[in-house]
């Protein structure tokens, strides 16, 4: 192997591992065509392949750049909650709209899961979920141990905890949309 | 003031609307793409185009295929415009035409 082709296949190798995040079948794509673009440049000449290595970045950096965009679209195209947090994971580390929006969706889908186990677990423990009211305070969810006194909500409880969990999970995943939009309009190119 | 930054804004901005156009030419591979663009102007870079080009492929703007050229050589991945991605394209370029015509009222007719 010449020294530039031993360049290009260490070119390729290292993209080809950088792009872990990207499913197997799309990736053995994005690589190839890369190493065509590269040995292209190798047969006009040696300096045209520096200029193109040059130009396309060191690979882990070419390779950010597909995850990105590539994870953001694919993720928005899906609706899917994990490829989204997954997507602006990523970005979040560089932009504070990100990281406040995968903030305010984990708690939102932790708010989800709690108002879903309410309405699981009330017809099995009718006793231990509900809300009480209380004279320091009002206590709400799921008690080993409920408070003494009257439950106020009764079987109530199923709709609004179910509307609740299902509100929180729907406003979670349009703020990582919006979200994914305005990063992704941002980093067109 | 970063007059680079905002350059490099106004090309990132730019390079979606480009890279369309160019393909409602014709099909062609990356490398006849940034040929292409060069032609009129330095917008995009290899480390930018792929990249981009892969997102387009996967929102369904553009669709690509494989061919090994008859000279020989590297197998190359020719790109074209869908449907949905040559309405892109037209409705990017009557947009732009709308938003060039504004800043050129605002900006250089300026007496």
């Amino acid at each position: 192997m010449t020294e530039p082709a031993r360049r290009i296949a260490d070119y390729t190798r290292r993209l080809r591992w950088s792009l872990q995040a990207i499913p197997a079948e799309d990736r053995a794509g994005l690589v190839r065509e890369i190493e065509s673009h590269l040995a292209d440049s190798l047969a006009v000449g040696p300096d045209s392949l520096d200029a193109t290595m040059k130009a396309m970045g060191p690979p882990h950096a070419l390779a950010a750049r597909y995850v990105q965009e590539y994870r953001l679209a694919g993720a928005l195209a899906e609706d899917r909650p994990a490829p989204l947090i997954g997507a602006m994971l990523v970005r979040s580390g560089r932009s504070v709209a990100a990281f406040g929006a995968v903030l305010a969706a984990m708690l939102l889908y932790l708010f989800a899961l709690v108002l879903a186990a309410i309405v699981v677990a009330k017809p099995l423990f009718p006793g231990h979920v509900g809300l009480w009211r209380l004279p320091q305070q009002s206590a709400f969810g799921i008690f080993t141990d409920p408070p003494a006194g009257p439950e106020m909500m009764g079987l109530w409880v199923l709709p609004v905890a179910l509307a609740g969990a299902l509100a929180c999970y729907a406003l979670a995943t349009l703020t990582l949309r919006r979200t994914g939009r305005h990063l992704l309009r941002r980093a067109t190119a | 003031m970063d007059i680079g930054g905002w350059q490099s804004q106004l090309r990132k901005g730019a390079a979606e609307l480009v890279l369309l156009s160019v393909l409602s030419r014709g099909e062609a591979y990356g490398l006849e793409i940034l040929a292409r663009i060069r032609a009129g102007g330095d917008l995009v870079s290899e480390g930018s185009l792929y990249p981009l080009l892969a997102r387009l492929e996967k929102a369904g703007r553009i669709t690509g295929r494989w061919e090994l050229p008859v000279e020989g050589g590297n197998p190359r991945k020719y790109y074209r415009l869908t449907p949905e991605g040559a309405d892109l394209a037209k409705a990017m370029t009557a947009a732009w035409v709308a938003f060039r015509t504004t800043i050129t009222t605002l900006v250089e007719d300026q007496p």
